[in-house]
């Protein structure tokens, strides 16, 4: 075998491997509980893991919809993965006109107005939490939440998690937190075999 | 005629509205103007070609403005906005201002302040449960205070600087933004309304214009002796400046 062949067939099973092990044949299930400091009932946490090498995970390039219906954003919070994209819809019954933008630092911007029966699409490729805006009408806002990895769960409240089809490899789990009083503490995950993990959430 | 007559009438409303030039003393400057808030470009623009004039909500079709906006009990109308702040960012400014806050059953009023570090919020709880009251910003900042009873009050002094969050422990649904700056001296004003920074030593200056939902915009002024300066300004979604 000369030695270029050899490289060849090294580099391959190299990739294969890289690749089998992050496909979902070899994808594990992380099963979690969510505790709150002085058991308070926080709402849509959002769980979530952090991949600690860069090129873990591929992007999944999903779309979103977010109906305005009603001039209300449904759903008013949405998670997404890094990179995937917001289609904003004007679904509305009769002609009312919609805006969507932001102030937030994580994703700035100013979609134009749609007129009825129109899409307003934005990308979301940096992580971080973005409030948006309808322009036009009082009380029409939502949230967004774009994360570092697409394994995560939003909890209605605190609790039991199951974050499915979680690759091989080393991770933190985290959580996005609303209320400003309260702040996660980040577990690192060494191995996927490890059972319960406890995620603790507590006052700042 | 009846044009002449509208049009006499915007140019009396328009003089009323300019902002009037304040006195200065012998030494000092002064920055003045008015500030209003402004629907979307793309909504007004929509407005004036008159293509919202079948029925859409907030065009005035048929209006003798020739379709000026509309606004519906479900819109912003941005004509009567309030909470709009011009603020004059003067680091040697070191006067502690007290504001007031309320918090009924129907939330916090007003809805944001703007202030510098070390001024006080006077919080009047006029909910029916006690309050555990905290301000924080995007990162690790962090100030928690004492609870107020229903019915109670207490002076709060703001440490922190950025923009912030005023909350309470007991309702995720209760925030009041705050905008805090160092030496900031904050105008509290409504749409079209009129401002005045007199007598400032001569200088340079920022000045903000801020409202919580529409973000801010940054000038930078220099002002001499004897100068009175106007700075008119709009604040609207697509005139958003994020420094």
């Amino acid at each position: 075998m000369t030695s270029r062949s050899a490289k060849f067939k090294a580099t391959f099973l190299f990739t294969a491997f890289w690749i089998l092990q992050a496909s979902p044949v070899f994808a594990h299930s992380l099963n979690g509980t969510v505790r709150v400091e002085g058991s308070k009932a926080l709402k849509n946490l959002v769980v979530y893991l952090i991949p600690k090498r860069p090129g873990q995970i591929t992007a999944s390039n999903r779309t979103h919809d977010v109906s305005q219906k009603g001039r209300k954003f449904n759903p008013n919070l949405i998670v997404v993965y890094r990179g995937d994209s917001v289609r904003f819809l004007n679904d509305e019954n009769r002609e009312i006109d919609h805006n969507v933008y932001s102030l937030s630092k994580a994703a700035t911007f100013d979609l134009g107005l749609a007129e009825k029966g129109s899409i307003l699409k934005k990308d979301f490729d940096q992580p971080g939490r973005v409030n948006f805006y309808c322009s036009v009408h009082k009380r029409m806002e939502g949230k967004l939440v774009a994360l570092p990895s697409p394994y995560f769960a939003v909890l209605e409240k605190p609790g039991d998690f199951i974050l499915e089809g979680v690759p091989k490899g080393e991770w933190e789990l985290t959580a996005v937190v609303f209320h400003r009083r309260y702040k996660p503490q980040p577990v690192a995950i060494k191995s996927l075999d490890g059972g319960n993990i406890i995620l603790e959430i507590v006052k700042k | 005629m009846k044009k002449l007559i509208i049009i006499g009438l915007l140019i009396v409303t328009a003089a009323c509205a300019s902002a009037p030039k304040p006195e200065t003393a012998p030494g000092k400057a002064s920055i003045y103007g008015t500030v209003k808030a402004q629907s979307h470009k793309d909504f007004i623009k929509k407005s004036q070609s008159g293509n919202g004039d079948n029925g859409n909500e907030g065009y005035g079709g048929g209006s003798i403005f020739g379709g000026a906006i509309q606004y519906t009990k479900n819109m912003i109308n941005y004509n009567k906005l309030s909470g709009l702040y011009a603020c004059l960012i003067d680091p040697e400014h070191g006067e502690k201002t007290l504001h007031t806050l309320e918090v009924g059953p129907d939330g916090p009023s007003p809805r944001s302040l703007a202030l510098a570090p070390g001024d006080s919020i006077l919080i009047r709880n006029n909910a029916s449960q006690t309050h555990n009251f905290f301000i924080s910003d995007e990162e690790e900042g962090f100030q928690a205070f004492p609870p107020i009873p229903a019915g109670g009050e207490e002076r709060l002094t703001v440490k922190l600087e950025g923009l912030l969050e005023l909350g309470s422990d007991e309702d995720d649904s209760l925030i009041v933004d705050l905008l805090s700056r160092k030496g900031l001296v904050g105008k509290r004003l409504s749409s079209g309304d009129s401002y005045a920074f007199e007598n400032v030593d001569p200088g340079s200056y920022e000045v903000v214009f801020w409202h919580w939902r529409l973000g801010w915009i940054v000038h930078q002024v220099t002002a001499a002796a004897g100068e009175s300066i106007k700075l008119d300004e709009t604040l609207s979604v697509d005139r958003i400046i994020h420094d």
